[in-house]
C-alpha cells in the first residue's frame, strides 16, 4: 500500500503568535481512513487547512506523490476534497446543483457530465428534489450533507473532513457513516465524535497542543486513561 | 430579516414567471433606458410607461401593495434629490392640463419627473425580481455578458447577506440577554461599537474561509455554473412586443395610448 499523504515537520503559526502545529509528522496510506482527534485548539483544522495550503506553513507535504508548493497547489487541491466546519462557508453558489457541480466543472468536466454526476451525488446524500434550492433554504443537516456532496462529486483521492457529524441528528449521522464507509478514497476525519471514528477508521491520531501524541489503531479509543489525559472524555 | 422577503413570489407559477430570465432582464434594461431618456421636465409623457409594470405585476400575480411598499422603503434615497430640485431650478415653465394652463418653476417639474421615473424603474425591477428566482437572474446576467465580477459579487451578496444578518441578530440577542437594556447609554454605545467590530472581523474571516473552500474545489478565477435557461418562441414574442411598446412610448407619445 503506497502513501497518499505524507507530512514531515509541519509547523503552522498564526499572526497573533499562536503555534497551531509544531513539527507534525504523519503518513496516510491509499484507501486508509484515519481519525484525527484531540481537544479544542489542538490543531486539527489547521492541519487540514495546511494540507490544502489554506494557511501558511513550513515543512513538507506530499499528496499522491506531488510535493505541495506554490507551483503545485492547484494540482494538490485537485486530488483532495475538504469539508469545512461551517457549511455556510462551503455552500456559496446560488443553487445546490450549481454548488455540487462547481468542483467537477473546475476539474474540466463537460457541463452535461458534471450535471449528471452532481445529480447522482445529491441522490446519494439524500437530497434529491432539492437541486434547485438555495443553500439558505436548506436545514442544518441538509447543509451538512450538501457539503459532503460538493466533494464527493469531484474526482479526488483524499477526503479531508472537518467535523462532518457536527449538529447532525442520529439518523443523519448514521447515513453519513454509511456513505463514508462505502468510499474508496483515503480519509482524514477530524472530529470529537469518537463513536464515528471507531466505526469508520482503521487508525487514530491524537493531536494535542500542535503535536501528534498518539498514532495507533482504534483500540486506543478503549483506553479511558489516555482519552482522559487528552481531554477526550 | 428572512430570505423570503427577497425571494417572495419568485418561486410562483404564472406566464411572467415562465418567461426566460434573459428576456425579462433585457426588457427591464430597455425599459429603464427609455425611462431615463426623457427630458427632466417631462412628466405627462411618462404616463404610458406605467402600463407595463402594472400589467406585469398583475399577470405575475404579485400584489401591487407589495411592490409599492418596496418603492416606499427605498424612497429616502431619492427624497433628498427631489426636495432639493426646486431650490436649484427656479426658471418658470408653462404647464398645460387640458384647458388649464399654469406656470411652475422647473425645479418642481424636475422633482416630479425624478419621483415618477424612480417609482416606475423600481416597479419594473420589482416585477423582475418577484417573477424570477435569483439564481436564474444571475445566470441571465452571465449569459448577457454582464461583467463576471459584478455577477459573482451579486451572487455572494445574495448568498451571504442573510447569513450576515442572522449573525448580527445572534450577537444582538447575546447582548440583550445579558441585560443590555438596563445598561447606561454610554456602555450600550460601546457595546454597539464592539458588535460592529466583531461582525466585521467575523465577515473577513468568513470571506477568507469561503475563498479557501472555493480554491479547494479548483476555483481559479473563472466561475463555472450549469445552464438552466431555455428560450422559447413566446419569449421572442414577448421581447418583440416590449420593443414595439417602448418605441411607441418614446417616440409616438401618450396620444397612442390614451
Amino acid at each position: 500500500m503506497s502513501e497518499i499523504l505524507k507530512i514531515e515537520d509541519m509547523f503552522v503559526s498564526y499572526s497573533d503568535g499562536t503555534k497551531a502545529l509544531q513539527g507534525v509528522r504523519l503518513a496516510v496510506q491509499r484507501g486508509q481512513r484515519v481519525g484525527l482527534i484531540g481537544p479544542n485548539g489542538a490543531g486539527k483544522t489547521s492541519l487540514l487547512l495546511a494540507i490544502m495550503r489554506g494557511v501558511p506553513f513550513t515543512g513538507r507535504v506530499v499528496v499522491d506523490g506531488v510535493e505541495l508548493s506554490r507551483r503545485t497547489t492547484d494540482k494538490v487541491r485537485s486530488r483532495c476534497g475538504m469539508t469545512f466546519q461551517d457549511p455556510d462557508d462551503q455552500l456559496f453558489m446560488p443553487t445546490l446543483l450549481d454548488d455540487v457541480a462547481f468542483g467537477p466543472l473546475n476539474q474540466g468536466c463537460h457541463a452535461d457530465i458534471a450535471e449528471t454526476r452532481a445529480r447522482e451525488v445529491i441522490a446519494v446524500v439524500g437530497l434529491s428534489g432539492l437541486e434547485n434550492r438555495c443553500a439558505h433554504h436548506l436545514s442544518g443537516g441538509q447543509k451538512r450533507n450538501a457539503t459532503l456532496a460538493t466533494i464527493l462529486s469531484m474526482e479526488i483521492k483524499l477526503l479531508l473532513l472537518d467535523e462532518p457529524g457536527a449538529n447532525l441528528d442520529a439518523r443523519s449521522r448514521r447515513r453519513l457513516i454509511d456513505i463514508l464507509r462505502l468510499r474508496d478514497e483515503a480519509m482524514l476525519l477530524a472530529t470529537h465524535d469518537l463513536g464515528m471514528v471507531a466505526e469508520l477508521c482503521q487508525r487514530v491520531i491524537v493531536l494535542d497542543g500542535g503535536h501528534v501524541v498518539v498514532d495507533d489503531t482504534c483500540d486506543v479509543l478503549n483506553d479511558s486513561a489516555l482519552l482522559a489525559r487528552y481531554g477526550l472524555m | 430579516m428572512h430570505h423570503s422577503y427577497v425571494d417572495r413570489f419568485s418561486q410562483g407559477d404564472s406566464p411572467v414567471h415562465r418567461l426566460d430570465a434573459r428576456v425579462k432582464l433585457a426588457a427591464v434594461i430597455a425599459y429603464t433606458i427609455v425611462l431615463i431618456s426623457f427630458n427632466q421636465y417631462v412628466v405627462a409623457a411618462l404616463a404610458p410607461l406605467t402600463i407595463a409594470p402594472l400589467a406585469m405585476l398583475w399577470f405575475g400575480r404579485v400584489p401591487v401593495w407589495f411592490a409599492l411598499r418596496r418603492v416606499l422603503l427605498l424612497c429616502p434615497f431619492i427624497a433628498m434629490l427631489c426636495l432639493l430640485s426646486p431650490l436649484y431650478d427656479r426658471g418658470l415653465q408653462h404647464v398645460a392640463f387640458g384647458p388649464w394652463r399654469l406656470d411652475v418653476t422647473g425645479g418642481w417639474l424636475t422633482a416630479t419627473s425624478i419621483a415618477v421615473k424612480f417609482t416606475l424603474g423600481l416597479l419594473a425591477l420589482t416585477v423582475l425580481t418577484c417573477t424570477t428566482p435569483f439564481p436564474l437572474l444571475l445566470e441571465a446576467m452571465r449569459k448577457l455578458r454582464l461583467p463576471k465580477l459584478l455577477v459573482m459579487q451579486l451572487g455572494f451578496l445574495y448568498r451571504y447577506i442573510f447569513v450576515l444578518i442572522d449573525q448580527a441578530l445572534r450577537i444582538r440577542r447575546g447582548r440583550d440577554f445579558r441585560g443590555a437594556a438596563r445598561a447606561p447609554t454610554r456602555r450600550r454605545l460601546s457595546a454597539v461599537g464592539g458588535m460592529i467590530g466583531s461582525l466585521f472581523v467575523r465577515t473577513i474571516e468568513r470571506s477568507e474561509r469561503i475563498y479557501v473552500a472555493m480554491c479547494a474545489r479548483g476555483y481559479s478565477g473563472e466561475p463555472h455554473s450549469l445552464s438552466q435557461l431555455r428560450c422559447r418562441p413566446i419569449d421572442g414574442l414577448f421581447l418583440a412586443a416590449t420593443g414595439v411598446y417602448l418605441v411607441a412610448c418614446r417616440w409616438l407619445g401618450p396620444a397612442v395610448f390614451f
